[in-house]
């Protein structure tokens, strides 16, 4: 267990910025998760603390002990790989035991060791085979025991769940949750899908361009998304976004979007904002059939289970309504939708949220 | 699906390809079984008595032992040394990021093309000047020089189809440079290694021009240097020279039999992602 400190680290590869200037810290027993699209530079950003790649500026320190120079072994940490990364010519034991081997510990520690960590992930039936004769989530419980064997002070996950089905997928978010809570280790995950990171997380990173967007609970990510890019990436459906300027009417301020051919009702504390450009932020899920001043014609119904996805279109856009699977509304039919005012996010000419 | 008439077709090419490339091989063996009236019997006869005659022969009256011997010794040590060096040098091209790497392959294969002939007197002149014509090192210097190319090519080739993920869990897990090369790349790459090796190793026992040029006592001349100087001046023991022939080529049909499925896999790296 440990904390995890990462100060202005920036890497270009040929010429190419890949990440810049990106602060993180996780605290101790800390299961933090670094969310972005691909080619943001959260593997680099991984491969950066693990010592396999060495950053250009910045430091990266594990307990207060700076490793920023250090080879990858004196650093303490441990990595689960997409592609699982097992030794093809070693079976499972001498995979979970390899780690402690090169670390020179004593014979029969590390049969004590690797036994226990086969109990913990269910493997001890598969201890003579090679990673050829395993299941997808059987390697990557592998992978994890590899890493686990070795008590290190961080581990570190890079995409480790996305070569999997979706089934599975979810049996190990599931099972990497009650890890971390048993072992209460410190952990640094990355990932492009906003599933994985709103259920494991206890605090998300945005990383976008090498950069870092917001970091927070996952709850703050998606209710206070800090600018448009976070709004935009995390949540499914897709947040709408309406574009237009502000106007003062008598009854109140409004947002008159061309695009959508709509006159929106703004919160009275949008007032000041009378004249400027802004884009209204509006989750599928604050929005619902009725009488209201959005509408357009239905175009698609998309039937996830519990509920349905309308997607409505008017002029160049369209809108993404959440609504009851019993939704009765058929394709081609003119819709209007509510709305309400406050749950809107709403965002300056340069993207940023505009905060009350 | 192929039709009938593509498999016909097919069977009939592959079969005469093998027996124009067998053809000359079966000659010689047949050859080196008959007796001394047999081979110069005309019309010729093309079943053997199945005599040794001309295997004891050759061994007793020609030194076939001896240059077995010294062709198992250049060839061994041509081997290890050029896949040795082979190893470190395509590890370094595969993996570390350097700046020249596809310069230095594209220059390795331009110095594997050049023709022996143009290298031939300098050689000579750099092995007199440093006493090493008639050695054993002498006819190694040269052979490793002139492998290591292909060495390097394959190796390079197949480390670098090994995931880098690999190494960056044995980097982790506690290993130097040194020890992912040792304990994970090599292990992996065996049939890359056999190939090489097996490679090398034919080509160092065949070669002709280097070792008649360098080796000129008869102490230290390899196989093919040594058969081809069977022949007296008014002689030609074409026996003895069939019977030698087939002791040549035995260790490197046998040898290729063994590896044949580690061969083909060698070789076929790189072609196709698997």
């Amino acid at each position: 267990m440990a904390e995890l400190r990462i100060e202005n680290l920036s890497k270009s590869y040929q010429g190419e910025r890949v990440l810049e200037g990106v602060s993180i810290q996780v605290p101790h027993g800390g299961f933090s998760v670094i969310l972005g699209p691909s080619g943001c530079g959260k593997s680099t950003l991984l491969r950066l603390v693990a010592g396999l790649d060495q950053q250009d500026q910045g430091a990266i320190f594990i307990d207060g002990r700076e490793v920023s120079a250090l080879p990858p072994k004196e650093r303490d940490v441990a990595m689960v790989f997409q592609s699982y990364a097992l030794y093809p010519h070693m079976s499972v034991a001498e995979n979970l035991a390899f780690p402690l081997k090169m670390r020179g510990m004593a014979k029969d520690s590390i049969s004590a060791k690797v036994r226990e960590a086969a109990r913990l992930l269910g493997l001890e039936q598969m201890l003579e085979r090679k990673p050829k004769e395993l299941s997808g989530g059987q390697r990557q419980r592998v992978a994890i025991g590899r890493a686990l064997v070795r008590e290190p002070a961080l581990f570190l996950f890079d995409e480790p769940l996305s070569n999997l089905d979706a089934q599975l997928r979810q049996g190990m978010r599931v099972e990497l949750t009650r890890l971390h809570e048993r072992l209460s280790a410190t952990m640094l995950y990355v990932t492009h899908d906003q599933v994985e990171a709103m259920t494991l997380a206890t605090e998300i990173m945005v990383l976008a361009q090498g950069k870092v967007q917001q970091i927070g609970a996952p709850r703050e990510i998606y209710d206070q998304p800090a600018n448009l890019f976070v709004a935009g990436f995390v949540g499914s459906p897709a947040i709408n976004l309406l574009q237009g300027m502000v106007r003062l009417e008598a009854e109140g301020p409004r947002l008159h979007c061309p695009q959508l051919d709509a006159n929106l009702p703004l919160p009275g504390k949008a007032a000041p904002l009378d004249g400027k450009r802004l884009t209204v932020g509006i989750r599928p899920e604050h929005l619902s059939l009725g009488p209201g001043p959005l509408g357009g014609e239905l175009e698609l119904i998309e039937r996830i289970g519990a509920e349905n996805i309308l997607h409505l279109r008017r002029a160049q856009s369209s809108l993404r309504v959440r609504v009851e699977a019993d939704c009765q509304a058929k394709a081609g039919e003119t819709l209007t939708v509510q709305t309400d005012p406050a749950a809107y996010l709403l965002f300056d000419e340069e993207g940023k949220r505009i905060a009350f | 699906m192929r039709t009938p008439g593509e498999k016909l077709l097919f069977g009939l090419s592959a079969s005469l390809v093998v027996f124009l490339s067998l053809a000359p091989f079966l000659w010689f063996v047949l050859t080196s079984l008959k007796s001394q009236g047999q081979v110069t019997a005309i019309p010729p006869t093309l079943w053997p008595e199945g005599s040794l005659h001309f295997y004891r022969a050759a061994f007793s009256q020609y030194g076939l032992l001896h240059f077995l011997g010294n062709s198992l010794v250049v060839a061994g040590l041509t081997t290890i040394i050029t896949v040795s060096v082979a190893i470190f040098a395509a590890y370094a091209l595969a993996r570390l990021r350097l700046r020249w790497s596809g310069a230095v392959l594209g220059l390795l294969l331009a110095v594997g093309m050049f023709p022996q002939t143009s290298l031939a007197g300098p050689v000579w002149r750099i092995l007199q000047s440093m006493g090493w014509l008639n050695t054993y090192q002498g006819l190694v210097l040269p052979y490793v020089t002139l492998t290591l190319p292909l060495g390097v090519w394959i190796l390079t080739i197949f480390f670098r189809e090994l995931p880098r993920e690999l190494e960056g869990a044995a980097l982790i897990d506690g290993c130097n440079r040194w020890q992912v090369l040792w304990r994970v790349i090599l292990p992996l790459s065996a049939p890359g290694v056999f190939t090489a090796s097996i490679l090398v190793f034919i080509y160092a026992w065949n070669e002709f021009f280097f070792a008649l040029l360098i080796m000129s006592e008869r102490a230290r001349q390899t196989l093919p240097v040594g058969i081809a100087l069977f022949q007296g001046q008014y002689t030609m023991p074409w026996g003895e020279i069939a019977a030698a022939s087939t002791m040549a080529t035995l260790p490197l049909v046998i040898m290729v039999l063994l590896f044949q499925r580690r061969i083909v896999s060698g070789l076929s790296a790189g072609a196709i992602k698997g």
